[in-house]
């Protein structure tokens, strides 16, 4: 089972209100490259894991992802909340706005909503793991591409973070996908 | 308890990754490459290497060149190196041993928080952004990154121990971690309010109450 614990990884302030940002960053939670398909990716492939290396790696990867799902949504949040439906409509969030009030909905920065269809599960090891390093490094360049479209330093320190985790988290991947080749899975 | 104290204002200092660090590091690793050769808590056999032994001077690894200037050595290990004044290596360490510049492979707690990431050979920064250092300005604040801090290095120190069970040094660190991630919540959460649902030594039920980690502004200084 999972217990929530009342704080993020990473301290999330954002000040100013920037409404083309909370567009853009949308995607990090419900888009291809995002912490919600990175989440459910090593939540569903932990069950075909071959040892216990893979089982709690996958898990708590897995489980780390669902928390930047809630800074990601936080930063969104904090973006839009003192927001007047003239300025998301002038921002281009009007139809955001329209189907989700001031929600914060799972979907890419073109309103695309969140698909399972963004990963896949091959109950193969080796191909999952390639899958999942590939996924860290696509978050990696998206972070990046983020990190590039704004100047505001509150969103900038998350989105650093963010992007180092995904660092992290290729290079264990990495280590155990090597360490399977080896074992023969 | 009151939690709308109304002085919350993160300050962000830019730092800029020294010229030289790309230096610093490639020393670093020849340094960690001759470490490899000893396992610090192993019980020591028949093959247990003493010229290794013998060859290590304690404190050179103990502190990292770049940072003497902020740690002092400890006392404890300014001795003579012979096989009897070594006895110390296999000692379960006490609360004065430096846990965190024991392993050179490693941040602090602190410092890997901020980098997010904790292993020093692994850290890559995006262009020349560096990373952010982050100032709190209330007490409760400073308790809360405290907890985030030692939170942090956990779970770094988790998904590493998940794949590398048998290293026993990270494993001592990760115990080290855990001890203080408890003792900083204990001291949070008396002041300030729960941050587990067990949080519970109150008077009254304060799980519900705000600020939850996504609000800002309304005078919360929560993260």
């Amino acid at each position: 089972m999972f217990k929530y614990v009342k704080h993020t990884n990473y301290p999330i302030n954002i000040r100013k209100k920037d409404l083309k940002m909370a567009k853009y960053l949308c995607t990090q939670f419900g888009g291809p490259n995002g912490e919600l398909g990175a989440a459910m990716r090593y939540f569903s492939q932990k069950f075909s894991m071959p040892d216990e290396r893979g089982k709690s790696l996958l898990n708590d990867i897995a489980t780390e992802e669902l928390g930047h799902c809630e800074m990601i949504a936080s930063m969104i949040h904090q973006l839009t909340e003192n927001a007047t439906v003239e300025e998301m409509e002038a921002h281009g969030l009007g139809s955001m706005f329209n189907e989700h009030g001031k929600g914060v909905y799972p979907s890419d920065s073109f309103g695309n909503p969140f698909t399972v269809t963004y990963f896949a599960v091959t109950g193969d090891p080796l191909a999952d793991l390639m899958e999942d390093m590939a996924a860290e490094q696509k978050a990696r360049a998206t972070y990046e591409h983020l990190i590039q479209l704004t100047n505001d330093d509150d969103i900038i320190a998350v989105l650093l973070f963010l992007r180092q985790r995904e660092v992290v988290h290729f290079n264990r991947f990495k280590e155990l996908y090597e360490y399977y080749k080896k074992k023969g899975y | 308890m009151d939690f709308s104290g109304k002085d919350f204002d993160l300050a962000y200092t830019f730092y800029e990754i020294p010229k030289n660090t790309i230096e610093l590091e490639v020393k670093k690793e020849s340094k960690i490459k001759k470490m490899d050769d000893f396992k610090m808590f192993e019980i020591p056999g028949y093959d247990f290497n003493i010229d290794v032994m013998n060859k290590m001077h304690y404190d050179e690894y103990l502190l990292d060149k770049d940072d003497m200037h902020k740690y002092k050595p400890n006392k404890k290990y300014e001795k003579k190196h012979d096989f009897n004044e070594h006895a110390y290596f296999f000692e379960i360490p006490g609360s004065d041993f430096n846990y965190e510049k024991m392993n050179s492979k490693l941040y602090d707690a602190k410092e890997g928080f901020l980098r997010g990431n904790m292993f020093k050979e692994e850290y890559e920064p995006y262009k020349n952004y560096g990373y952010y250092h982050i100032q709190p300005r209330t007490e409760r604040e400073k308790k809360l990154f405290k907890v985030l801090e030692f939170s942090f290095a956990i779970n770094d120190l988790n998904l590493y121990l998940d794949i590398h069970p048998e290293d026993m040094k990270a494993y001592e660190l990760f115990k080290h971690y855990v001890k203080e991630e408890k003792r900083a919540c204990a001291e949070y959460t008396s002041m300030y309010g729960p941050l587990k649902i067990t949080d519970s030594n109150y008077q009254t039920y304060e799980w519900l109450k705000n600020p939850w980690p996504w609000d800002n502004e309304r005078g919360v200084d929560y993260v």
